[in-house]
């Protein structure tokens, strides 16, 4: 369970998240929605503890993320998109690898975890070959287990599929019902409202840094009495860009 | 900033060392590079110093121009060895394009003049713009000048006086150096320069790749979310980059003593030269200092660029700190160099290389040294933590 409580990051004079405030039930996929720079990358990235919150706080699995930073590092798991950020020389099981062991996973466990989900997400072919040599779609593979390695409960997704093709965009979409079924609480963040709408339990609106609205996809549509996502999120950040 | 963890560190200096010798760019910038600039370097000095300033007699070409009949002069410069090109049709323009080196004149009644004990005169026609030629002058003017010593002598010995007179003072020169010593004057000159440019540079290839290009890949953001905390996996990149800065410093120490046995000139001069354990020892200290001095600097620098290429440009005028105070030290005699000098960064490392090239083992210097070092290692250290700190550096865009 995520509990998000006016989490607020300035930089400098800007404010990039403000005041944000949500809920995430456990095996629950909330959307963060929102156009380019409205504040979700920052959002995740204090959630994974990467940047420090100016104000605000959120519990993560009843861990407090100011208090306990360490213990939340190991409770969350985070995938970006665009560019996988791999280390090219190494190969996809040095790589995941890695990661594991600075997750203090204990390196033969670690080994034998990777064996099971290269089989589980069709790797084995290319598990052993150097990242640098691998097609887009298969190092977002490795990227993925890489985030789920040390089994966090807690899964964030900051568009994940931003710049893959068709085939991958699908693969990413069933890893992340694959998460939810395996009851992980995940944040998924994107701007592109179909995605969101396939995905999602619930959504956030965000803009400027600030929720603007949130509920379910039903909820939301019956409220502003239509059928179509990208018309009420268009009405949305227009009304807010008015004001 | 969360805890040192050794495991963490010892697990993101392995991987950093695995994947920069997976690369065979790095195999040849910190290890190639440093073993064989030493050895091209004394080649091409040597090489080009002999080819210009230690041509060899028989190897020299000239022409005479004999406007009499001077057979005993001529004679004489044949039994020196000096190639004389003869039957040419304009020495001149031969001379010109370089086919000879120099014009010897002689007038008609040279030798005449010599035998009746009068003085004579003789030209030389060289090509001064030419190095070869002006060297072939001064040949031929030691030639002719040996001819006249001997024209003297035999005048003086002829009156009964003994030719010892002209040589009121006979100058002699006694060298007190040891082969050693000499030999380590040498090497005191131009080792402590190239040893810190390559501790200094070894570590930029890696230290650029290691941050600025983690960044510029993407993989900086993912490792960051792990459980290991800035400061462990910011050691963990120190440390490897201060390992490759030392391989290429060992690798270029390696390069000057493999020149050293493999070229027959420097081989005498290497003969007597030998450096004891403890100064090998100090010396491997001090390199060290040093490398983990710039690997510090370099990382910091390399943390707070937006890409590789602007991690190059930080980093690159870094390679001037070094240059310039080897150069400011390079010219001084151990005696000379200022105590104070031991306790600047790099200047401290110049002094120590040249004093243990020269067989001193100062203590007091060392401890300066070592002392003033610990601290600059620890402020670059810090310098580089707090990079990985600030939110504003490693998310730069």
């Amino acid at each position: 369970m995520v509990e998000v409580i006016g989490l607020t990051k300035v930089f400098k004079n800007i404010k990039a998240v403000d005041n944000l405030s949500f809920k995430v039930e456990e095996g629950e996929i909330y959307g963060l929605l929102g156009e380019n720079g409205a504040g979700k990358t920052t959002t995740l990235r204090m959630l994974a503890t990467m940047l420090k919150p100016t104000s605000g706080t959120a519990i993560i699995n009843r861990k407090d993320l100011i208090k306990k930073p360490e213990e939340i590092r190991k409770e969350v798991g985070i995938l970006f998109g665009g560019e996988s950020g791999l280390y090219d020389r190494l190969t996809a099981r040095e790589n995941i690898l890695y990661f594991a062991e600075l997750h203090d996973m204990d390196k033969e466990e670690a080994d034998k975890k990777i064996d099971i989900l290269a089989r589980k997400f069709d790797m084995t072919e290319f598990i052993d070959r150097p990242a640098g040599k691998l097609s887009k779609g298969m190092k977002q593979k490795v990227a993925i287990l890489r985030s789920i390695i040390h089994d966090p409960k807690v899964m964030l997704f900051d568009e994940p599929t931003s710049g893959l093709d068709v085939g991958s965009v699908r693969e990413v979409h069933d890893f992340i019902r694959f998460c939810k079924e395996e009851g992980k609480t995940i944040i998924f963040s994107s701007h592109s409202m179909s995605e969101v709408e396939k995905l999602c339990d619930k959504i956030g609106i965000i803009h400027k840094g600030k929720l603007i609205e949130e509920g379910t996809i039903k909820d939301l549509k019956e409220k502003y009495k239509t059928d179509n996502l990208e018309e009420l999120f268009m009405e949305l950040v227009g009304e807010k860009i008015e004001v | 900033m969360r805890k040192l963890k050794f495991k963490h560190v010892y697990i993101v200096l392995k991987k950093e060392l695995k994947d920069i010798f997976r690369d065979k760019k790095t195999w040849i910038v910190t290890i190639l590079l440093p073993a064989l600039f030493i050895p091209i370097m004394m080649y091409i000095v040597i090489g080009g110093a002999e080819s210009i300033s230690e041509q060899k007699i028989s190897e020299t070409k000239i022409a005479i121009i004999d406007e009499g009949n001077n057979a005993k002069f001529i004679n004489y410069l044949k039994s020196t060895g000096i190639s004389i090109v003869t039957g040419l049709q304009n020495p001149k323009e031969s001379l010109e394009k370089g086919d000879i080196r120099a014009i010897v004149v002689i007038p008609s009644d040279f030798d005449k003049n010599i035998e009746e004990g009068k003085n004579a005169d003789l030209t030389i026609q060289v090509d001064m713009s030419n190095m070869k030629s002006s060297n072939a002058e001064n040949m031929i003017r030691g030639l002719i000048k040996e001819y006249a010593n001997n024209i003297v002598k035999e005048r003086l010995i002829a009156k009964g006086i003994d030719p010892k007179i002209l040589d009121p003072i006979e100058v002699k020169t006694e060298n007190i150096a040891s082969q050693s010593k000499m030999a380590g004057s040498f090497l005191a000159f131009i080792v402590p320069m190239l040893l810190t440019l390559w501790t200094a540079t070894g570590g930029m290839g890696a230290a650029v790749d290691l941050a600025a290009g983690e960044k510029e890949r993407g993989t900086l953001e993912p490792l960051l979310t792990t459980s290991a905390s800035r400061l462990s996996i910011m050691a963990g990149k120190y440390l490897a980059v201060t390992t490759m800065a030392l391989i290429s410093a060992i690798a270029s120490l390696l390069g000057l003593f493999a020149s050293f046995s493999l070229n027959k000139d420097m081989a005498s001069l290497n003969a007597d030269f030998r450096l004891s354990t403890t100064a090998i020892v100090v010396m491997f200290v001090a390199a060290f200092f040093t490398a983990s001095i710039f690997a510090a600097l370099e990382l910091a620098l390399s943390a707070y660029a937006k890409s590789f290429k602007e991690g190059q440009t930080y980093i690159s005028p870094l390679m001037f700190i070094a240059i310039i105070p080897a150069y400011l030290v390079m010219y001084k005699m151990p005696n000379e160099i200022p105590i104070s000098y031991f306790a600047i960064p790099v200047f401290g490392t110049i002094s120590i290389f040249k004093e243990l090239l020269y067989g001193i083992i100062n203590m007091t210097h060392i401890g300066i040294f070592v002392f003033s070092s610990i601290v600059y290692v620890a402020i670059s250290i810090y310098i580089a933590a707090l990079m990985f700190k600030q939110e504003w550096a490693l998310f730069r865009v």
